[in-house]
């Protein structure tokens, strides 16, 4: 049906673009401390926490762009099944 | 951009993620009405209450969306109804998804919105009926 070859791939894009902006706000939250989460006060990069905080801004980053979509989802894919 | 072989994938994929999304949505909808698994907050739950008619469209619509029946018009109105839930439930908090616990309805709007317009995928009840 070429409505849905029309509109599908699109709303895909709005999806991919929504997930990665959520994504990125845990990145921000727990990074660079905005927005204010009480749970990631002072943490340090170098933890788990942080280590997971840096995939989430670059993922999230790169999500949102759409550069490399496909590994970056699969590499997120697994960092939240971790 | 997509070889058949990545395209095929991604159909099956998007079957897998509806069941899956279809299930989380159903585990709402029973606990609300079927009072399993249970969840304290969910008893004592009027059904014509909001939460009661609430829990309805979960549990119907979350068996449709699982086994891909009517998937377009099921999904459809999921999205509106995940939309008004983030409205309604978590949007006055804070602006921020993050903070007023209402970014897993966002997510599940715009994951239902992409399914009223993708369509099941390959595995769902949608596509035995149009192979008939």
């Amino acid at each position: 049906m070429i409505p849905d070859m029309i509109w599908a791939p699109r709303i895909l894009s709005i999806l991919r673009i929504v997930l990665g902006l959520i994504l990125l706000q845990y990145g921000l939250a727990k990074l660079f401390g905005w927005p204010a989460v009480h749970m990631f006060e002072n943490l340090k990069w170098l933890s788990l926490f942080g280590i997971a905080g840096m995939f989430e801004l670059v993922g999230g980053t790169l999500l949102i762009l759409g550069l490399f979509t496909r590994p970056v989802a699969f590499i997120l894919s697994g960092e939240m099944a971790r | 951009m997509n070889s058949i072989l990545a395209t095929s994938y991604g159909l099956s994929l998007l079957s897998i993620l509806r069941i899956f999304t279809g299930l989380s949505l159903l585990q709402h909808g029973t606990a609300k009405i079927l009072g399993f698994p249970a969840a304290p907050m969910f008893s004592n739950i009027q059904i014509t209450s909001l939460t009661g008619v609430g829990g309805l469209i979960e549990l119907v619509g979350g068996i449709l969306f699982t086994i891909g029946l009517f998937t377009r018009p099921v999904a459809f109105i999921l999205s509106g109804f995940t939309a008004v839930a983030y409205f309604l439930a978590h949007a006055g908090k804070s602006f921020f998804p993050l903070l007023n616990g209402g970014e897993l309805a966002a997510v599940y709007c715009f994951v239902f919105f992409y399914f009223a317009f993708a369509g099941g995928g390959p595995w769902s009840v949608d596509a035995i009926r149009e192979r008939k």
